[in-house]
């Protein structure tokens, strides 16, 4: 891990002296030591602040179609799809983006560590050992096995495919662990209507999910917001909330890489990627394609082809 | 706030007779907005227009909601009508109250209720319209005329007598088309080469007509009076500015008795250099490079061989050895032309019904059994058999010849219900040249009916029947087979209703007109539509016959739809005019209700510029912020681009999001 770090500060340094780019974007400390928190680089000498470790967990993607310079991302293996989704979309300029692709042991779902070691807000230290990740609180470490605690997504991660300008792969190896999933083998479209009208009941609709998604780049242009006439109330009512949270479903149905960080940011804890697995779901069966694979192909909901036309889709 | 005036229509009693029009007129008073409301027998009458041009000003109405007919019926009428009561003629809401109710309601209450919230959608729609003004463009005063066929020859000659540049695409090595190939024509029997190769010629040196063969329409962009179309011009390996036409290629080719020739339907060969047919425009020969041995034998500049050993030569060459010009070029390249045009001619023509799908028929492997077109060929000077009519089995003359009717026409369980008009005008002029050529042979014709319908065409059926003694069995052939070396047909005579078998030497199937097999295609190229079975689709049927649905696009002759040579020279005049109409304008102005993108709204995604059909949006950039911008001439208005905008940002004018949300807000609150 170390290492790991020392070759992405290396690398950091190397980009920005060269002038290769003028910002770096990684991630550096965070207000506590199980958190980390997107970090921008523009001096070399400041190089030595990334951090790299399982608690990174920002999908730093989501920063790039509003830059207008010369860029380095670090990238996980599953935030690396959402930099080709862009590219795709004509959101960023290739020449303009350096990808530091990171070959990561996986991430920490804080809301499982705190399940397991109880508030991480006093932790003085948190850290990954071997296959443990210890918090240290008031002078105790708490030790708790990493594949308890990961993201879901890390047990399905294939870091083979990663994508990257640069590759910085320091022999880690990936959390491996079974997810558990919440949904019935059952589940019919009753009772995700009523999981949904439960679950959005508490949406709060702060929009911490649009800004963390990197597909969601209208930022003050958004559709739910607009000041003219709109398809949806700003009302704090769950049939609002479904309204604004299937807009969004559809419009980053085809555009969006599962990468989770909406559902991270979510102050209430929606399992928001539940609904944008089903909507993903659907458009690799229909489409036949998968998001962040290929970097010359616009997302299938907004071309237009004559083959699907005389083929009747 | 606006004041809107609501009028009400009874279309005498078409409306009146199932919604309680004095009732929604009543009600629509207490709409918002609303501060004038009345109801009239006919408003579309001159009477009506003034009742709404007098309320109009009497009342200070400044949006206008009328409940009657289909807006595409009337729409412009009342546009035009509001317009001379001084409104912008775009602050009208059509609430359709035929079409939608009254025609398609049972109840009286539910279709009263039901207009009035019609009414009620339309008053909240237009609260939020706003005016509009159309645009202007120029139009490029040329034609392109695609097909060469006797349709778009005629097209391509009334344009150009008037004085209007034309180009010509046609796909293969000549002009002439279907009815080249044909031997007489109906009912006059005159000779058809006769009648064709004059205006052939004519196209070929007319000079406001450039020709473009063996080539083809790649992509059409832009919109009318501005079309931007590229033109593949496939490699002739001949150079036309050299080539003669003296054809002693063509006759040295070693090829020249290997490949079926299209133009004979297969029936007779050609060489790999070839011209089709003996009176071919332009009489220049090209090279088919599937079957041509110097072209598909390797480049020796390619191939690498051990020092010492020759590389191989290319094969044969005896073309470019003949040509004293040096008129062959091998290293030809395919061509690409961009040309600008002001209106676009379809006229593709058709194909013919492949027999094959009819195994009762023998599926196409009895070679005595044949189509109209083999025949037309084979009774021809020129065809296969140099006029003789005989049977392929074994070169002999029939004395029994039987017709059959309706092949691949009329028949559901082969996918083709509708009649193709012209087969059986075709079998009684065919069986008129059998009993001409052929005095001693029998001529049976079966058929389902008979329909001539046309000038002369009935009594030419019965001049076939009675001066020409072909008789005439109605009754479909359900099975043929070969016995002895004589055909057997079963069939049943529908009249007699009896079964019926007969031997026959020689069986001619008028197989009936399909759509090429291009034909969707090509209309997805310009971006038009087909029917079911791949002809191109017109506006309408009967007032717009040959308007097909994208401006400035006509199309003319068996593109359409089935139809004789006399229909398809009337629809290539007729297109002719249109596009005359047409370019009789400087400047066209175009529908303001086209899409426009807010660029303060616009993100830049580029779903629009992806998503348009008509290739209508580009990526603009000011001042570092890029946005969509909308060419509002090529846009059609079809609000694909408003669909695909996840900010809202692409609005379609007179259909805005508002608009819409305006209309459902009205329904479901007032």
């Amino acid at each position: 891990m170390e290492k790991l770090e020392a070759e992405l500060r290396e690398k950091a340094k190397e980009l920005l002296e060269k002038e290769e780019v003028t910002t770096v974007i990684g991630w550096g400390a965070g207000w506590n030591p199980a958190k980390a928190s997107p970090l921008f680089v523009r001096d070399a000498q400041d190089a030595d602040k990334l951090v790299f470790n399982p608690f990174c967990q920002n999908n730093l993607a989501v920063y790039l179609p509003r830059l207008n310079e010369k860029a380095a991302v670090i990238t996980k293996p599953c935030d690396a799809g959402s930099v080709v989704a862009l590219i795709a979309e004509g959101k960023i300029d290739r020449e303009n983006v350096k990808v530091i692709s990171i070959k990561c042991p996986g991430t920490v779902n804080p809301a499982k560590l705190e399940a397991a070691v109880g508030s991480l807000d006093d932790a003085t230290a948190a850290y990954l050992d071997g296959d443990t990740i210890v918090v240290e609180v008031g002078g105790k470490a708490k030790r708790v096995p990493f594949a308890q605690v990961a993201l879901d997504s890390c047990y399905l991660c294939n870091q083979e495919n990663a994508f990257g300008d640069i590759v910085i792969d320091e022999g880690v190896t990936k959390v491996s662990g079974e997810a558990i999933s919440i949904v019935p083998e059952d589940a019919d479209s009753v009772w995700w209507r009523d999981f949904w009208a439960k679950e959005f009941d508490r949406c709060i609709r702060c929009y911490a999910c649009r800004e963390a998604c990197p597909a969601c780049y209208c930022r003050d242009n958004c559709a739910v917001q607009a000041l003219r006439e709109r398809w949806t109330g700003a009302k704090l009512d769950a049939k609002e909330a479904l309204m604004f949270h299937a807009q969004r479903a559809m419009h980053v149905a085809g555009r969006c890489t599962e990468c989770g960080s909406c559902e991270r940011a979510c102050p209430v804890g929606i399992p928001l990627g539940l609904l944008h697995k089903q909507v993903g779901d659907a458009v690799r069966k229909l489409f036949d394609f998968n998001v962040g694979e290929k970097a010359d192909m616009r997302p299938p909901l907004e071309t237009f082809r004559k083959e699907e036309l005389e083929s009747g889709h | 706030m606006s004041s809107v005036g609501v009028f009400i229509c009874h279309c005498g009693t078409n409306i009146a007779g199932k919604v309680d029009v004095a009732k929604v007129s009543d009600d629509a008073i207490n709409i918002p907005g609303v501060v004038y409301s009345s109801h009239q027998k006919y408003s579309c009458s001159e009477a009506g227009q003034k009742v709404i041009i007098d309320a109009i000003k009497e009342n200070r109405i400044d949006k206008v909601v009328i409940g009657s007919c289909s807006p595409k019926m009337h729409e412009n009428t009342f546009r035009k009508t509001i317009e001379q009561a001084g409104l912008n003629p775009y602050m009208l809401e059509i609430a359709n109250l035929r079409e939608h109710v009254s025609w398609v309601t049972a109840d009286k209450d539910s279709a009263t209720r039901k207009a009035f919230d019609l009414v009620k959608a339309a008053v909240g729609k237009v609260s939020f319209a706003k005016p509009l003004t159309p645009g202007q463009v120029t139009v490029e005063k040329r034609a392109l005329v695609i097909g060469g066929g006797i349709a778009g020859i005629q097209a391509a000659l009334d344009i150009a007598n008037m004085g209007y540049e034309v180009v010509m695409v046609e796909k293969e090595p000549s002009i002439g088309g279907r009815m080249a190939q044909l031997d007489k024509t109906f009912p006059t029997l005159d000779c058809s080469a006769c009648i064709l190769s004059p205006r052939m010629v004519d196209v070929a040196q007319h000079p406001n007509i450039r020709l473009l063969t063996y080539s083809e329409v790649e992509n059409v962009n832009g919109y009318v009076g501005n079309f931007n179309v590229t033109i593949r011009k496939k490699a002739k390996f001949v150079d036309e500015s050299i080539c003669t036409g003296c054809l002693e290629c063509v006759t040295k080719c070693p090829l020249k008795k290997k490949i079926p020739n299209e133009f004979e339907n297969g029936k007779a060969p050609r060489g790999a250099i070839y011209v089709p047919f003996a009176q071919a425009v332009p009489k220049v020969p090209v090279i088919d490079k599937e079957h041509c041995q110097w072209l598909l034998s390797p480049d020796p500049d390619t191939i690498e061989v051990a020092e010492g050993e020759k590389k191989p030569k290319r094969k044969c060459g005896v073309c470019a050895k003949k040509c004293e010009l040096g008129a062959i070029d091998f290293d030809m390249q395919d061509e690409l032309i961009n040309e600008k045009f002001g209106a676009i001619v379809i006229a593709t023509g058709f194909n013919l019904f492949d027999h094959k799908k009819y195994g009762e028929y023998g599926a196409g492997e009895i070679p005595d059994v044949i189509t109209g077109l083999d025949f037309e060929r084979m009774v021809n000077s020129s065809g296969p058999t140099e006029g003789k009519i005989v049977r392929p089995s074994n070169g002999e003359k029939p004395k029994k010849v039987a017709f059959i009717q309706c092949v691949g026409s009329r028949d559901e369980a082969k996918g083709i219900p509708y009649c193709s008009r012209i087969c059986c005008m075709y079998t009684a002029k065919q069986a008129i040249l059998v009993r001409e050529k052929l005095p001693d042979a029998e001529v049976y014709v079966f058929y389902m009916d008979i329909r001539a319908g046309g000038k002369g065409y009935e009594e030419f059926v019965l001049r076939a029947q009675r001066e020409y003694g072909a008789n005439y069995v109605r009754g479909r052939v359900s099975r043929i087979y070969e016995q002895d070396g004589h055909l057997v047909l079963k069939a049943a005579d529908t009249i007699l209703g009896m079964p019926l078998e007969m031997e026959a030497d020689m069986v001619i199937l008028a197989t009936g007109s399909i759509a090429r097999e291009d034909s969707v295609a090509l209309a997805n190229t310009i971006g038009i539509t087909t029917d079911a079975y791949g002809f191109i689709s017109e506006v309408h049927p009967k007032l717009k016959p040959v308007e097909v649905p994208r401006e400035g696009v006509f199309a003319c002759g068996a593109a359409l739809s089935p139809r004789d040579i006399p229909d398809t020279v009337a629809t290539a005049g007729a297109v002719a005019a249109k596009v005359g109409v047409l370019f009789s304008n400087d400047i066209l102005m175009s529908d303001p209700m086209v899409a426009n993108v807010d660029p303060m709204v616009c993100v830049a995604c580029g779903a629009c510029v992806e998503v348009c059909p008509y290739s209508a949006i580009t990526m603009e950039e000011f001042r570092g912020k890029k946005f969509a911008k909308v060419n509002e001439a090529m846009c059609q208005g079809c609000g694909t681009c408003s669909a695909a905008c996840r900010p809202g940002a692409a609005q379609l004018r007179g259909q805005t999001d508002e608009q819409i949300l305006k209309s459902i807000e009205a329904v479901l609150q007032w």
